[in-house]
């Protein structure tokens, strides 16, 4: 007899991203102990155990589970049926028939921004925060102006990639995106991609950090969309150069589309109503991501808004 | 020389490659290690830092791979086996930690899992069970409303298959020296138990416990397998697992009185079995027993001294007295007498555990005539509001009536905390009795929440000129880690009158309402 696990949560945009079929052929990609990973062409859809942060083209289950304890194994064939409202694989099904629906675009927030200068205070909290509290073996000292943190091989590596990206972010945040700074862009996108320790690079958490910063830009009517979305286009377009799942986090990132810790540490610092103790909150669940793959995805984060304080100084 | 292990289309999560990287570097012979995914610019840094190979070259970006400069190959094969190892490690750090949410996948971690603990609402009990016993797994159901004919079933089910089925309502049980549910650690001995009661079974492996004897199993069987419906299916493959257990020497069984086709064949059973054994019918005759040949017995204090007897070789004799003397019992009655006002002359008891209640309720009522109760011995004597007391009132807060939509009173303390304090407003009170039952499934410190009551109580009547005498027992032993000494010590320093177990608790209570009546 099958396993049946229900789904708490399940994301909008996987929801949408099918919507036109019934049946979806997978198979299963990778199997972890608290994520399921199943590939269909170039997307991949993420079951997640239900003490794991919601992200977009994922479901959450209800229960704790450990997927490497069923009877799931890489390259098995699964279904699923979004008349049944389930995937079906070998030995287990999951039902997300009263699921509810997570919206993971952040472009979708109507809510209004503070002022920009308590944004940038904000982020000096979050800075020094992070610095306390992240991981040192990614990207972290890149953080440090202080020199008190010892830097490492991938800092050194990608430090002058990084800061060539940030000044070219500048520059579009500044003067718009033409055909040669996209050209410029994807090219310094490209030397950081796939850069770094883990599972998920450091250079890819960066990545993904530094777009959720550009989105959370857009959503608050800082830039427009189109900048976002061509900032986006530039980061997608070496998904190819990293593995398959940090590949799929750059890309939903890229349409602005965050996961749920993300979307929640960004409004409490974009929006009033929110405690230092709530920032710092969710700071720290994005902080517990992996390794240290939530302290190089808010180093993407604040490099990429200092990228924008630039401007609005020179302005 | 750099060496390298490659694996394929192989995801692990950062936090395991990440502890796998450090590991590495620090094993004796390693220059330099590198571990991460197959990209373009991995493979950068791999040749940046001294790790060149045209292998390292070939590889993609879904691959896992791990670096390492070495001199020696048993070197590599080293970092390679200590990179499997903790690889295997994480799996089973989250293991330890995981709480399987389906039968199916507990068994997948432990395929040799044999008994299962269900609680799960009474409507879904019954199928759960059948679906462990399927699987060749004993049962204990916690879950109570679960119908006779389903008992029946599942029980027949058990039996021919040889496992366990206690239950439903089975509370408490110790198998192989497990705790199950609500239960005490007691000390190992060859003491066999079975028994058709949760408290009764706490309360006589804890007094055997500090007797300085042991058991060997203590099984239950749920309330209902002794009436003549079901049989005592349970409570016979119990016996005969317990009569053919050669570490059990003796055998102890508690119920309340069977159905009598069931009884007849119970004692009959025991009798054949040819070990010593003491049984105790809650509230039955023990000549009953005594005319089969075996050892009956008068509360479950009597009923564990007996078996405690038999194990050590002794004659067991009935004890219905005092650990401190009739005198000292006597002079405490009397200095408790002396304080009351006019118009105090009610007992209350107030228990946690069903069992106590019942027994409590067996003892008195010969005396007293009438102990009206949620769990009365006689229909007339059934509490008309469970919420107001009505003479001498004794009432088992774990009983349906009191604990629906809120935890069972042994772990929350805060339905009988108030009925006491409540209760010093009764001009006609003199004795309340409570138990306080420790032990796994018990709440941190059950003592202190009823001391802090009493003490409340015990200004509220001294404010209106009367006194009320707090008499109470802990079920438990040292060993338990609310711990036996500091509970009795709470409640004295409370004020109460802390007797060894609850059948001397009630025993004194007697003492004092006879010595009134006089």
């Amino acid at each position: 007899m099958k396993q049946s696990f229900r789904c708490a949560a399940i994301s909008e945009n996987l929801l949408n991203r099918f919507k036109e079929q019934d049946v979806l052929d997978l198979h299963i990609h990778s199997v972890f102990a608290h994520a399921l990973n199943l590939s269909c062409k170039s997307d991949l859809i993420t079951v997640l155990s239900a003490d794991r942060d919601m992200f977009p083209l994922s479901m959450l289950l209800a229960d704790d589970v450990l997927f490497d304890t069923l009877g799931l194994s890489q390259g098995q064939r699964c279904k699923l049926n979004f008349a049944d409202k389930k995937i079906d694989a070998e030995t287990e099904s999951f039902s997300f028939s009263d699921a509810a629906v997570y919206d993971c675009n952040v472009l979708d927030i109507s809510e209004k921004p503070v002022l920009w200068n308590v944004i940038e205070n904000r982020c000096e909290d979050v800075k020094s925060f992070v610095l306390e509290n992240g991981s040192e073996d990614g990207l972290l000292p890149l953080l440090s102006t202080d020199c008190s943190m010892e830097s490492n091989m991938w800092c050194e590596f990608l430090s002058a990639r990084i800061n060539d990206l940030c000044n070219t972010l500048s520059e579009v945040f500044e003067n718009n995106l033409s055909i040669e700074r996209k050209t410029v862009l994807k090219e310094e996108f490209a030397k950081i991609t796939g850069a770094g320790p883990g599972l998920t690079p450091s250079g890819d958490d960066f990545i993904t950090g530094a777009l959720s910063a550009v989105f959370c830009l857009a959503a608050y009517g800082f830039i427009s969309k189109d900048v976002a979305f061509g900032i986006g286009n530039c980061a997608s377009a070496n998904e190819n150069k990293t593995n398959h799942i940090s590949g799929s986090f750059i890309k939903q990132a890229s349409q602005g589309l965050l996961s749920y810790g993300v979307i929640q540490a960004a409004k409490s610092l974009f929006e009033d109503g929110f405690s230092k103790e709530i920032l710092f909150r969710n700071i720290k669940a994005v902080l517990d991501f992996g390794s240290s793959s939530g302290t190089d995805i808010l180093t993407g984060f604040l490099f990429a808004l200092s990228a924008y304080k630039k401007i609005k100084r020179a302005r | 020389m750099v060496k390298l292990e490659i694996r394929r289309n192989a995801y692990y999560d950062s936090v395991t490659l990440m502890i796998i990287s450090k590991d590495l570097k620090k094993l004796p012979g390693v220059k330099e290690a590198l571990v991460g995914m197959g990209t373009d610019l991995n493979k950068e840094i791999s040749h940046n830092i001294g790790l060149n190979s045209a292998e390292l070259d070939a590889i993609t970006s879904n691959d896992f791979f791990v670096a390492v400069e070495c001199d020696k190959e048993e070197v590599m094969a080293a970092a390679i086996a200590k990179a499997d190892e903790l690889l295997n490690k994480k799996k089973e750090i989250s293991i330890a930690n995981y709480y399987p949410p389906t039968l199916e996948s507990a068994i997948k971690i432990d395929p040799d899992l044999n008994l299962a603990l269900i609680s799960v609402p009474g409507r879904y009990a019954a199928g759960v069970a059948h679906e462990c016993l399927d699987k060749d797994i004993n049962v204990m159901l916690f879950s109570d409303n679960v119908s006779l004919e389903d008992e029946k079933k599942l029980k027949e089910k058990a039996v021919s298959k040889g496992l366990l089925m206690m239950g439903p309502d089975c509370g408490t049980a110790i198998v192989n020296h497990v705790p199950l549910a609500f239960a005490n650690v007691v000390s190992k001995g060859d003491i066999g138990i079975v028994a058709a009661s949760g408290t009764g079974l706490q309360e006589v492996t804890c007094i055997i416990d500090r007797m300085g004897a042991g058991i060997t199993q203590a099984l239950g069987t749920g309330g209902r397998d002794l009436k003549d419906e079901i049989g005592g299916l349970m409570y016979n493959m119990e016996l005969d697992a317990l009569i053919k257990d050669p570490s059990t020497k003796v055998i102890l069984c508690i119920a309340k009185p069977p159905g009598k086709d069931t009884q007849t064949r119970m004692l009959k059973k025991i009798k054949t079995g040819g070990k010593p054994a003491v049984v105790f019918f809650i509230g039955g005759d023990p000549h009953e027993v005594e005319e089969m040949g075996l050892v009956g017995a008068v509360s479950l204090e009597d009923s564990a001294r007996k078996i405690v007897a038999l194990s050590r070789g002794e004659k067991p004799e009935t004890f219905e007295g005092f650990d401190i003397g009739e005198e000292a019992a006597d002079k405490f009655a009397d200095d408790e007498i002396a304080q009351y006002a006019p118009g105090q002359k009610y007992f209350r008891g107030f228990y946690s555990g069903g069992t106590l209640c019942d027994e409590a309720i067996k003892i008195m009522i010969h005396q007293l005539g009438d102990i009206y109760s949620n769990i009365p011995l006689k229909p007339e004597d059934q509490i008309e509001n469970k919420d107001i007391s009505k003479e001498h009132t004794c009432l088992d807060f774990g009983d349906d009536e009191f604990t629906r939509g809120r935890p069972h009173p042994m772990i929350d303390t805060s339905i009988r905390v108030e009925r006491i304090k409540r209760e010093a407003n009764d001009p006609e009170v003199a004795i309340v009795v409570l138990d306080c039952v420790i032990g796994y499934g018990s709440c941190a410190d059950p003592a202190t929440d009823l001391a802090e009551a009493m003490i409340a109580a015990q200004a509220a009547a001294k404010a209106r000129g009367r006194h009320i005498t707090y008499i109470a027992s802990v079920c438990g032993t040292e060993k338990d880690y609310q711990g036996l000494a500091k509970s009795r010590d709470t409640l004295r320093n409370a004020g109460a009158m802390v007797m060894p177990n609850n059948a001397q608790a009630i025993h004194l209570a007697m003492k004092i309402l006879k010595k009134l009546e006089k």
